[in-house]
């Protein structure tokens, strides 16, 4: 099963009838196991095509379809989102459990779906404490452990560290590597941080600005597991370098924008 | 060269502590035994009638007999089941009407200037109309306590609900979650804080209302118990009911604060 985008444009109309093109003639391609990261500067629309994969907005134009898919199988997406989204109302296992509840699934192999992913991303001792007694990066496991848990066919992710300290970031995309490693979810990963996303995906993805079109698509071909060697620090350098002057310019356009 | 110039040692001294200052516990106790010690004493000494101010003892005393020949409890029974039956009534309605005008666009459109216009009507004075309408039972009066109970709730709901965080809707919706499900998963638990909020609101105008109920049409109850020993001039009568009213009052605040710990468990 493979996810694709065909021409999907956004114009969003605001008060005073003035029509503002956010994404443009958007191709994309993530394929069954693949991560695929989005990277742009800051309104280059990364969101917004994040949340018209995902079925939350309509696009103007264009279409997002799964191939491939078995008769009768009906694709599921999960998010995980920057700001985690958890219900400050729910301990850490019925966060967790939600999306199952959503589903219909019965008690016990709920219960044991949500143990296995409390086990997995290292949560273990903290099933009935409420997010606000987590720290953020705690607090960005439960949200990755909800999506995990509902076994989604693709997996998005919008900027799910961007809210973290640097220290704390670093350990949460080393976690998600090996995660991603056990799982190989077919992923759809927004950022606008160039090094993680050179850390994480198959492929960059480089998103111009106003209107967002796809600017460039740079394949990384060094193991994920491997990308932290001392040997390979160069050749990311390099990509990372290479990504940057690409949207260098347009990263400094954003910085003077006023927002209207 | 000049010689040198003699310095002095300044120290930074620290600016925030008159903000941070902290007292034990026991103070309150302390000084509110004291004000009471003062009262007994000037009582005791005369020096004002016991006719407009009885000591705290003989309050007390009071109190002790009205209790024991049942007179106390005649009065509660009736003022509970009155305020009870007006605040449970006034409470569901409101919750009804505003979680239906918080999630529906055309109740929203319909109740709210309604609810908004009735709102600042102060309700003791639909009394005479209540008892015009129901009769001078118990109807009136328990219905006019649910009046002054259903706005605080109905407005704090409206407001609970309305506030919904639009990120946890959409957390929500992308794991498919049906209405029913985002409704009493996240639009209620979302606002029960703002619910409880205007149900310790309500609490205290409920209250308010059936002392003066209780006055204006009644034979039996506390605002009747401390009115005729008011008109009778027996004044430590009246502040043993008056007394009780703060106890009740005290108690349903407790009762509502220990109701929001059981279900608002995330919020401390």
């Amino acid at each position: 099963m493979k996810l694709t985008i065909e021409a999907v444009s956004k114009t969003f109309v605001n008060q005073r009838g003035k029509s503002l093109s956010v994404l443009e003639d958007i191709d994309l391609t993530v394929n069954e196991e693949e991560f695929v990261a989005l990277v742009g500067p800051s309104g280059c629309g990364k969101s917004t095509l994040l949340n018209i994969t995902a079925g939350l907005l309509e696009p103007t134009s264009g279409s997002v379809r799964f191939l491939d898919v078995a008769p009768g199988c009906v694709p599921r997406h999960a998010i995980v989102f920057q700001e985690t989204g958890l219900f400050p109302w729910r301990s850490v296992e019925d966060n967790i459990a939600f999306g199952l509840e959503c589903l219909g699934m019965e008690k016990a192999e709920k219960k044991e779906r949500v143990k296995h992913f409390i086990e997995l991303v290292g949560l273990r001792g903290f099933e009935t404490s409420f997010p606000h007694q987590l720290s953020g990066g705690m607090r960005q496991r439960v949200g990755i452990a909800r999506a995990l848990a509902i076994e989604p066919d693709l997996l998005l992710m919008d900027e799910p560290f961007s809210a973290l300290d640097a220290q704390t970031r670093t350990i949460m995309q080393e976690e998600l590597v090996t995660l991603w490693e056990k799982t190989r979810l077919s992923t759809l990963y927004v950022t606008h941080n160039i090094q993680e996303a050179v850390m994480l995906a198959d492929r960059v993805v480089l998103l111009s600005r106003r209107p967002g079109k796809v600017s460039k698509i740079v394949t990384i071909d060094i193991p994920r597991s491997e990308r932290e060697l001392p040997c390979y620090a160069e050749t990311i350098a390099e990509f990372i370098r290479e990504i940057w002057e690409h949207i260098a310019k347009d990263a400094r356009a954003a910085l003077l924008e006023v927002e209207e | 060269m000049t010689a040198q110039q003699k310095t002095t040692v300044y120290n930074v001294p620290s600016r925030m502590s008159s903000w941070q200052k902290t007292y034990p516990r026991y103070i309150s106790v302390v000084s509110i035994g004291c004000l009471l010690l003062l009262w007994e004493l000037i009582c005791r000494a005369g020096l004002v009638s016991t006719l407009f101010l009885p000591a705290p003892t003989q309050i007390l005393t009071a109190l002790f007999i009205m209790i024991a020949d049942g007179e106390v409890g005649l009065s509660l029974v009736a003022s509970l089941y009155r305020i009870f039956l007006g605040f449970v009534c006034g409470s569901l309605l409101g919750l009804a009407v505003g979680l239906v005008t918080g999630t529906s666009a055309l109740a929203d459109r319909v109740g709210s200037p309604l609810v908004n216009a009735l709102y600042p009507i102060p309700k003791i004075a639909l009394l005479p109309l209540f008892i015009l309408w129901l009769g001078i039972g118990e109807l009136s009066k328990v219905t006019m306590i649910a009046m002054g109970v259903f706005f605080p709730v109905a407005m704090n709901t409206y407001s609970g609900v309305k506030n919904v965080d639009t990120l946890l809707i959409k957390v929500a919706v992308s794991f498919n979650a049906t209405w029913g499900k985002i409704m009493g998963s996240v639009v209620l638990p979302n606002a029960l804080p703002m619910i409880f909020a205007g149900l310790r609101l309500a609490a205290g105008t409920s209250l308010l209302l059936l002392v003066a109920a209780e006055m204006i049409a009644a034979q039996v109850g506390i605002g009747a118990l401390i009115l005729h020993y008011g008109d009778l001039m027996i004044t430590d009568r009246l502040m043993a009911g008056v007394i009780v009213l703060s106890l009740l009052g005290l108690i349903f605040n407790l009762l509502l604060q220990y109701l929001e710990r059981k279900a608002v468990p995330w919020k401390q």
